[in-house]
């Protein structure tokens, strides 16, 4: 496998989205568990798995590039 | 003396009205850990500040030295694995606390509805049953949810609603329910008991059950209008 492979803007930008919505839901999770109110648990439960799914589509879409600039896919 | 002796057992009172028996000298149970909902909360912070950690530190690999195997593997684990688990946590102990009175209690129109529960000299119906613990936790979920799993669904959705109208401001006072109050909510725990038979005739049990007739009609009101004092006494209650 080669190791220190050099990422694309486009990947890059991807992975970023993923990481920031990550983080973004990670926090209204840990506002959540630390101080449970209506509007931490409304803002956690409309906006926390949209954004999680968001990370993970921009993930599997950069796992798939990179699947496909080895010709395994 | 005897402005002592009410004193105190006006204390013993605000003291009893207290939710978890731990809070009024009832020992924990042999092998105590804590709550589902407790561990629900400490493994979820533990794992969201752990997951925040460790994509910040990915990242900071990633611009240094580029993509490498372990920095894809850990990208993988910390955006697509671990935050699913935090998810299901947060929302497990989003949903277990949401049925807590303190939750109902956060928004500042529900507030003196709080008050009048836990205010131990109000005869209204939830006031009777908080400080008599015949409803042991979660006062006003038990109380405005259907049993089953659409009752606590369709709890859920109420409050979801309830919290954009209180957002929103589009709401108006005196506050009242929807819909009439279903009398299923009250049997479902009185329906059946001795004292419930033995105080109702056939005819008016018959009527309660086929909701013709209301509980609220004998045994309200279930929440007393707010007073100024009924406030001040429920707010001494709660400290």
């Amino acid at each position: 496998m080669n190791e220190n492979e050099t990422i694309t803007a486009k990947t890059k930008r991807a992975l970023r989205i993923a990481a920031i919505a990550t983080i973004v839901a990670l926090v209204l999770a840990t506002i959540l568990l630390i101080k449970e109110t209506p509007y931490t648990f409304v803002a956690f439960m409309f906006l926390g798995p949209p954004l999680i799914l968001v990370a993970g589509v921009s993930l599997g879409w950069v796992i798939l590039q990179d699947l496909k600039s080895k010709k395994v896919l | 003396m005897t402005a002592r002796r009410g004193a105190l057992l006006f204390l013993l009172g605000a003291q009893a009205l207290r939710a978890d028996p731990r809070d009024f000298g009832v020992p924990e149970p042999h092998g105590w850990i804590g709550t589902t909902s407790q561990w629900l909360q400490g493994v979820g912070l533990v794992f969201a500040v752990l997951n925040i950690v460790l994509i910040l530190v990915v990242w900071r690999v990633i611009r240094r030295r580029g993509v490498t195997t372990i920095s894809k593997s850990l990208l993988f684990g910390s955006i697509l694995v671990l935050p699913v688990i935090v998810t299901f946590l947060a929302t497990a102990h989003g949903m277990q606390e949401s049925m807590k009175t303190e939750a109902c209690g956060a928004c500042h129109i529900m507030e003196s509805h709080v008050a009048d529960l836990k205010n131990p000299k109000s005869d209204s119906l939830a006031a009777v049953h908080y400080k008599n613990r015949y409803i042991q936790e979660n006062h006003c979920y038990t109380c405005h949810s259907d049993y089953g799993m659409y009752g606590t669904v369709g709890a859920k959705l109420e409050g979801l609603g309830h919290t954009v109208h209180n957002l929103t401001g589009h709401y108006e006072l005196p506050l009242k329910t929807r819909v009439p109050y279903s009398n299923v909510r009250c049997l479902s725990c009185h329906g059946g008991a001795a004292n419930f038979a033995a105080k109702h005739e056939q005819d008016q049990i018959a009527n309660l059950m086929s909701g013709k007739d209301s509980c609220l009609d004998c045994h309200g009101p279930a929440h007393a209008p707010e007073t100024k004092q009924a406030s001040e006494a429920g707010k001494q209650a709660m400290r």
